[in-house]
């Protein structure tokens, strides 16, 4: 097999962490892939059952490993658990933010919207803009080089 | 199999009904007839009030429908019957319909959807763009496997006796895929070339677009194909196929042998054809003249053969076919053809000068010296070997021709456009006349004619009479005799029928001695070529099965569905791009001198445009371009509908409801006007999966900025038969509403309405906030919608609350809030028509006030619409009601099953 | 932690992964990660040969731990779990991986990129597995047992069906009579039955059910214990009043609405010749002759709807909502009064008619015996005054059906359709920390997923404390209630999805944040060690890990999704690339 670099150069195109649901915003991941829409490889999926269950401190773990930014791919109304998520969530993010700041990092490296089981073309939106907006804030990765 | 319930479908009262059945701990049967279960929620784009999306809220509950321990789901299949088994419960007779894919092996990629050539209207996306005939219903379908869509084999495919699958490869040419066309065809013969000429095409005859303006030249296309392949340079690379250890002998070198040894040979068959004749191809070469199939086309054909390893001896006559098989070969076929001539018996037939077609044509044919210049010429006979040999007789310039035929004109055997075309070459025809006597010297000089007055018995049998007074003499110096032929076979030493055809068994072509097999024009007496192909396809199948040591029967053979109803393809699509007839391609010489080819190949481009005339009869084209792109081997065209029967203790009819059809309100112009469309188009277009990348009206795909609706389409409405009100309509409008002011800020929405029904939890609030972002709601039914050039619609209403009168306003696109009809379906399920019905053809409840959900008979049980109109949320818990009584009504079946056994205690 | 033994297994999904993921190289990397027994890749990895070559793997090696990367676990999730049970693993420790539709599929132009991602997605799957623990369902013994709280129409019905289904029931009702409002009604829309009938049949069938116990002039007044497994306490007023603990395994509410007061002079209402539809209901169904109202004969009728419903949102405390029923009952009024004896101009004056579904054919029918419908505009409600010289009553208002024309109109009598309002209920909202929607009705989880599901598992609502509704869709959801309940209880057990939220008890220092969070209230205080820490009930607690950032000491874990696996999966994603 021949393996052809055509996309993002793999050195500088931001890492992206995102956090899905597994019912919801997960599913509409997926869609994109169904529907062979493009994003950065370098962005990578952890899912879960709902975004209100994500410690800031892994968002700020993420960062400091490696990630330049985190996005929330949170549920909209559809969430089944709680039915004030979106409001927790953006709690999460807030915290997040905080946590971010206090270590140095610029608060926009985590960000969140509503991504929904069909929101496959949105989804592939955000990872657009934020790969852009990344590459512009630089990377993370302070000690490497 | 036994259950405890019966679901019949799976939109959200069914998978909610099964879901509580199953939790409870009862084994649930599940019945949809779609092919993912979800029903109408999962196409929806979002849903009132709370305007969650409704794929968000479908797809954990189809996932858990699919997946629960105690489910059993059947998709794509069809509960035919149910009647009660007398001990209060329920016997149903299932049919599971074949989805031509292997759902265990399937991963649901799609690959087979992007590689397949039909493309159908989209039922998903409310029909306004397409899906193909191979494809997954929708994005979120559960199970998420693929289904190719066959409503029968077409017409076309269905008629050829060579088995040929012509809408196949007319699909495979419509997606420029000449290649795959050719090899398509060679899955059934090697002769493209020659078929694709001298075929007489019945599939022509059965094409359902020949209804409209005209048949597709199906047979040209072939032509086309095989024209393209030939003339490559560098010609394919075909794999040899590796040697089973058998050898098979074929006599005969023509379409049936030819075909039978390429066959044999792709299975793996030693193959070796003897030929009598000096160069192979029997009728093809020695028959047909160069005009209709030039040689060059007959040696490419039989070089797909010889590519692959085929032994061809001509020259070599065989006798008695079981020499072949002591000197070795494992089963020979006899295919000689018909070769010997028919006599006319008449007086003077042995002079000088009366020769017979076959021996003429096979003389030009092999290029030996014929004398014709200048001559006057009779040809005797009505079908197409006369035709040949009167417009070959031309060609080699004899003065004049004339034919005879028993026939009148209109009963003759050769085609209307050969008759056609030889009169058009200046053959002169004397149709109705017989030959009494040829006269002259040892020479024939004149022949003597008589009137034909019948040429068959009432029976059909050949039976001339005449007038014996009406009579005329014809000069000629050269008679042609095409008085038909027959089949030589005394030297085979085999049984024959009384016309010295050879004996088979006509199912399996095996002759009384085992070994040997005999197929095509030997078998069956002359007939066309592609007969002859699908002979010799029979008997490779039969020889190989013999020599396999299975059972001779045709269980894999030619396997077909039924053939698709032409009615059913004609009405099933309403509007037709009405086309012109595709020019001819006969190039017509009223002096021809040589035998340069009559017709014409196709260009590509009439080759395409031909091809997009086809109408996809057969839904499936049986391309195979999904067989060749699955990667899992998951697609088995074979596959036929299975018969499952079902014991349940009860039953739970689930079975939804129908979308008014908007055509029944003429006055609104729907399937018309093209901006005129429903409420469920709608939904699909603002769906996040939605067709198109915006709102957009399609008429001409421009994003509208003035909506309106038009409320109680087809409810409350004496004059469509339905006075009651639809529910839905009035909330689904207000949802779009709102979506389309999101997704289009500056477009206008005006709701034309008679009440604004918002009667649910938090209904009427969603319709206030629907006015307080700006929709309009004018009052007063609308009478009719006209459409202007620019494709806007003027709407004529009463103005009731204004100043009265009757009103027009102008709009770019215009939304039927279409009600809900009862699924009719239902009531048929039940045997003697034991279900009974409410006034207005939903369901039946026994006592909607207390039972709701019951229907007239013990044990049956309806969930959702299907009794009569509802939204999601009052499906479900009409559904739930359902389940309560179901449940206890099990729960009484078992107890009446059990108390034999406390009885002995 | 490198004694696991995990199985790794890439699929190459035909082409479908294979094409653009050099799986090979996937698999050479990941062979050598810390824990790696094997690791394969596989044309299909769901076909049979592969699942039994896994299985025949785990048997052979001792496999602890499976990954499986192929495609999205919404598609295999279920076969993978029961090829990991079959090759005698925990399926709670099989991983997958997504590398088609989150791999692949969506890389297709970077194939370099898509072997590197899906190395990475390997690895933090791989990382995870490691960190799994064998997990079993849980099970919950419930209790066959079901309360209903509320003996009207709903309520009996309920109770009837939880019986039939084979669940002990008992049923509870404040007043010292079942029955409700039903029971007051002689003829009902739309097929006419007499409510008091109604109701009696379905009573006596109730009071004969030997699995029903009836409490009359009792209430619900506590609740302890978890999901299957509840305690509720009743007072019964007897002779003396009386506290019963009754064992349940759910709870269904069915305590119905009351009718909207109109305020004094609010359209007219305390004055003479306006009454309420309940008032006339009464009145009509008691006349034995033409219609008469304090003996003076009926000649003129107005209905004036929307009394009480979908009130302008700027006035305080107003009922937006719409009732429902009114325009049906309404319809139906007017019919029971054509069939009285002597001739009744009646006058609708209204906003929308919501003669929804069938019920259309009501509203159809009073129009072809001459009910007039006027419709007045949703700002200018009908105006009714009452001369005291006459003792006439007027009803004036705007008929935008006839071009916004006023009328006035002298009538005999104004039937005000009020609404139906959320009965009060504090008590019992308190015992059951039942919620309230913003209309003052009781809430729902879902209106589509989950319509009589509370937030409180195995607690229900049915009928009108739910939301307006007339009998027929109060019986439906009564009986939606039996199937929920029977749902969870039908089987003796019910089992429940391990994927919890643990508490480490030695790092909790009790502070009650996540308890205030949970809305399953699957939180409590309890004791361990000597001190105070939280605990979870597993049956309670839904999975949704809502109280994991909530914790200040971090001392909550999701399973399935602890925080050493999360950072063991960001730790697979990134570090050292195979390329």
């Amino acid at each position: 097999m021949t393996a052809t670099v055509t996309g993002e150069s793999q050195a500088t195109a931001p890492r992206i962490l995102v956090f899905s649901t597994n019912n919801i915003s997960d599913p509409g991941i997926d869609l994109a892939g169904s529907s062979h829409m493009h994003y950065s490889p370098t962005v990578m999926v952890i899912s879960l059952p709902c975004t209100s269950g994500i410690r800031p401190s892994w968002i700020l773990y993420a960062i400091q490993q490696g990630f330049d930014g985190v996005f929330i791919a949170a549920d909209g109304e559809e969430c089944a658990y709680l039915p004030d998520c979106a409001e927790r969530t953006a709690g999460v993010m807030t915290q997040a933010q905080e946590l971010l700041s206090e270590a140095g990092y610029e608060p926009q490296r985590v960000r969140m919207a509503a991504v929904c089981s069909v929101c496959a073309e949105p989804f592939t939106n955000y990872m657009h803009e934020y790969s852009s907006s990344l590459a512009q804030l630089g990377p993370s990765r302070k000690a490497t080089a | 199999m036994k259950y405890d319930a019966l679901v019949v479908g799976s939109g959200i009262g069914g998978m909610e009904s099964a879901l509580k059945l199953g939790d409870m701990g009862y084994k649930v049967l599940v019945v949809e007839k779609e092919s993912s279960v979800g029903g109408r929620m999962i196409l929806l784009s979002k849903v009132f009030p709370t305007l969650d999306c409704a794929s968000c809220i479908s797809t954990p509950k189809m996932g858990a429908t699919i997946h629960h321990p105690n489910i059993d789901v059947l998709t794509y299949s069809q509960v035919e019957s149910i009647r009660s088994d007398g001990n209060g419960g329920y016997h149903a007779r299932v049919r599971q319909n074949p989805k031509y894919i292997d759902e265990a092996a399937c991963t649901g990629c799609r690959l087979c959807e992007m590689a397949c050539n039909v493309a159908v209207p989209d039922e998903f996306n409310a029909d306004m763009v397409s899906r193909r005939a191979a494809y997954i219903a929708f994005p979120q379908a559960v199970p998420k496997k693929a289904v190719i869509d066959r409503a029968g084999v077409s017409p076309c495919s269905y008629e050829c006796p060579a088995g040929i699958k012509a809408h196949g490869y007319v699909a495979r040419v419509r997606s420029g895929q000449c290649d795959e066309a050719f090899e398509l065809v060679l899955e059934s013969t090697p002769l493209v070339g020659s078929l694709g000429r001298a075929c007489y095409a019945p599939c022509q005859d059965e094409c359902t677009r020949g209804e409209l303006e005209g048949a597709l030249p199906i047979r040209q296309l072939k032509r086309f194909i095989a024209d393209r392949r030939y003339g490559k340079d560098a010609p394919s690379n075909p794999q040899l196929p590796e040697w089973n250890g058998s050898k098979v002998a074929v006599v005969g070198s023509g379409p049936a042998g030819l075909t039978a040894a390429w066959q044999l040979a792709r299975k793996g068959y030693g193959v070796k054809i003897f030929e009598a004749a000096p160069q192979p191809g029997g009728m093809l070469r020695l028959g047909i003249p160069a005009y209709r199939l030039p040689n060059q086309v007959i040696d490419d054909d039989i070089a797909n053969l010889t590519a692959i390893g085929v032994a061809i001896e001509t020259g070599t006559k065989i006798g008695d076919p079981s020499r072949l098989l002591e000197d070795g070969w494992n089963a020979v076929l006899l295919a000689t053809g018909t070769h010997r001539p028919v006599r006319l018996r008449v007086l003077g037939e042995d002079k000088q000068g009366v020769t017979t077609a076959l021996e003429f044509l096979r003389a030009v044919k092999l290029g030996e010296p014929v004398e014709m210049e200048g001559k006057k010429v009779l040809v005797v006979g009505g079908g197409n070997v006369a035709i040949d040999a009167a417009r070959t007789a031309r060609r080699l310039g004899a003065a004049s021709v004339d034919q005879v035929s028993l026939e009148s004109c209109d009963e003759m055997p050769a085609h209307d456009f050969e008759v056609e075309e030889a009169k058009a070459e200046g053959i002169t025809l004397h149709d109705g006349w017989g030959i009494d006597h040829f006269d002259g010297g040892e020479r024939v000089q004149t022949a003597g004619l008589k009137r034909c007055t019948c040429v068959f018995d009432p029976d059909g049998c050949f039976a001339p009479e005449y007038d014996e007074k009406m009579r005329k003499t014809l000069e000629c110096d050269l008679v042609i005799v095409a008085a038909g032929m027959g089949a030589d076979t005394e030297a085979f030493a085999l049984q024959t029928n009384p016309n010295r055809t050879l004996k088979v068994d006509s199912a399996t072509l095996q002759t009384a001695r085992p070994e040997i097999f005999a197929a095509g024009d030997a078998v069956t007496g002359p007939s066309m070529i592609t007969q002859a192909v699908g002979q010799g396809r029979r008997a490779a199948f039969m020889i190989d099965r013999f020599l396999e040591g299975a059972a001779l029967d045709s269980a894999g053979f030619e396997d077909n569905l039924p053939r698709v109803d032409k009615l059913e393809v004609l009405r099933r699509q309403d509007v037709y791009d009405r086309r012109e007839p595709l020019e001819s391609h006969a190039v017509m010489n009223a002096a021809p001198v040589d035998f340069a080819e009559t017709e014409t190949t196709l260009t590509e481009a009439e080759a395409l445009e031909a091809t997009s005339r086809c109408l996809d009869c057969g839904v499936c084209s049986e391309c195979h371009a999904c067989v060749d792109a699955c990667p899992a081997d998951a697609v088995d065209l074979a596959m036929r509908p299975e018969e499952i029967e079902v014991d349940t203790a009860s039953v739970v009819l689930a079975t939804g409801f129908k979308l008014f059809p908007a055509d029944a309100k003429p006055e609104y112009g729907y399937g018309k006007y093209a901006n005129v469309i429903t409420g469920m188009q709608m939904d699909r277009l603002l769906a996040p999966t939605r067709p198109f990348n915006s709102v957009l009206r399609p008429g001409d795909g421009k994003v509208p900025d003035n909506i309106a609706y038009i409320m109680c389409t087809g409810s409350r409405d004496d004059t469509v038969d339905n006075p009651l009100c639809s529910r839905i309509c009035c909330m689904y409008s207000v949802k779009h509403n709102q979506l389309v002011m999101g997704a289009l800020p500056l477009a206008d929405v005006t709701v034309h309405y008679m009440d604004v029904r918002a009667v649910g939890k938090g209904y009427d609030e969603f319709y206030q906030q629907a006015k307080d972002m700006g929709a309009m709601f004018i009052k007063g039914r609308v009478a009719k919608i006209t459409e202007k050039e620019d494709g806007n619609l003027i709407v004529r209403y009463e103005d009731v609350e204004g100043d009265g009168g009757v009103v027009e306003a102008e709009y770019d696109m215009v939304v039927l809030a279409v009600g809900v009809q009862p699924n009719l379906e239902v009531a048929g399920l039940f045997e003697d028509g034991a279900l009974a019905l409410d006034d207005y053809f939903y369901v039946g409840e026994a006592d909607e006030d207390l039972d709701p959900g019951r229907t007239n008979l013990p044990g049956v049980f309806v969930a959702g619409a299907a009794s009569g109109v509802k939204d999601i949320p009052d499906s479900i818990l009409h559904a739930g009601a359902a389940v309560a009584q179901a449940a206890a009504h099990v729960e009484r079946h078992k107890a009446m099953a059990e108390p034999k056994a406390k009885v002995t205690v | 932690m490198s004694a696991r033994k995990i199985g790794v297994y890439v699929c190459q999904c035909g082409g479908n992964i294979g094409d653009y993921v050099d799986v090979d190289r996937v698999v050479e990397a990941i062979a050598k990660e810390p824990g790696v027994e094997v690791a394969r890749t596989a044309m299909f990895t769901c076909s049979d040969s592969t699942q039994q070559e896994i299985i025949t793997d785990a048997q052979e090696r001792g496999l602890d731990g499976l990954v499986v990367a192929s495609c999205s676990p919404k598609l295999h999730t279920y076969t993978f779990r029961d090829v990991a049970r079959r090759a005698g693993m925990n399926p709670f420790q099989y991983t997958q991986v997504n590398v088609r539709e989150q791999c692949s599929w969506t890389h297709t132009d970077d194939h370099a990129g898509a072997t590197e991602k899906a190395l990475r997605l390997v690895r933090a799957g791989v990382n995870r597995t490691r960190l799994t623990d064998p997990l079993e369902s849980i099970v919950v013994e419930t209790t066959p047992k079901s309360l209903v709280v509320g003996g009207g129409i709903a309520g009996l019905r309920a109770a009837l069906g939880l019986a039939e289904v084979g669940l002990s029931v008992f049923l509870v009702e404040k007043k010292e009579r079942l029955g409700g409002w039903v029971s007051g009604f002689k003829e009902m829309y739309p097929h006419g039955r007499n409510g008091g009938e109604l109701v009696a049949g379905l009573e006596s069938a109730v009071r004969a059910h030997p699995g029903i116990t009836v409490f009359t002039n009792a209430e619900l007044i506590a609740k302890s214990g978890s999901f299957g497994n509840y305690q509720a306490t009743l007072a019964v007023q007897g002779e003396q009043l009386e506290t019963i603990q009754v064992d349940v395994g759910s709870i269904v509410v069915t305590t119905g609405f009351d009718t909207y007061q109109p305020d004094e002079g609010e359209f007219g209402f305390g004055q003479d010749g306006v009454v309420t539809i309940a008032e006339f209901k009464q009145m009509v169904e008691a006349a034995d002759g033409p219609l008469k109202y304090k003996g003076r004969p009926v000649k003129t009728l107005a209905y004036v709807y929307c009394v009480g419903s979908r009130q302008p949102e700027y006035e305080e405390g107003a009922n937006t909502y719409c009732s429902r029923y009114c325009c049906n009952a309404g319809a139906h009024a007017a019919l029971q009064v054509e069939a009285l004896p002597g001739k009744v101009h009646q006058y609708h004056f209204y906003r929308d008619m919501r003669t929804y579904g069938t019920f259309e054919l009501l509203y159809s029918e009073a129009l072809e015996k001459g009910s007039a419908y006027i419709k007045y505009p949703d700002q200018e409600p009908p105006v009714i005054e009452r001369d005291q010289a006459s003792g006439r009553v007027t009803v004036t208002a705007r008929d935008l059906l006839s071009e916004g024309e006023e009328f006035e109109l002298e009538v005999d009598l104004v039937v005000l359709m009020t609404g139906m309002v959320p009965r009060e209920n504090e008590g019992l909202t308190k015992a059951l920390k039942l919620p309230v929607g913003q209309s003052g009705f009781f809430n729902e989880i879902h209106p589509k997923l989950r319509p009589v599901e509370t937030v409180v598992d195995g607690v229900y609502i049915a009928g009108c404390c739910q939301a307006p509704r007339n009998l027929s869709e109060s019986v439906q959801s009564g009986l939606a209630a039996v199937t929920q309940s029977a749902a969870i209880l039908k089987r003796g057990t019910a089992e429940l999805d391990p994927l919890v939220a643990t508490v480490d008890l030695d790092v909790c220092e009790w502070c009650g944040a996540c308890q205030d969070t949970c809305p399953y209230d699957a939180i409590s205080l309890d004791q361990h060690a000597g001190k105070e820490v939280a605990v979870i009930a597993k049956t309670a607690c839904k999975g949704c890990g809502g109280c994991v950032p909530v914790c200040p000491a971090n001392a909550i874990d999701l399973q399935g999704y602890t925080d050493a696996q999360i950072r063991s999966m960001i730790d697979g994603m990134l570090g050292v690339s195979c390329a």
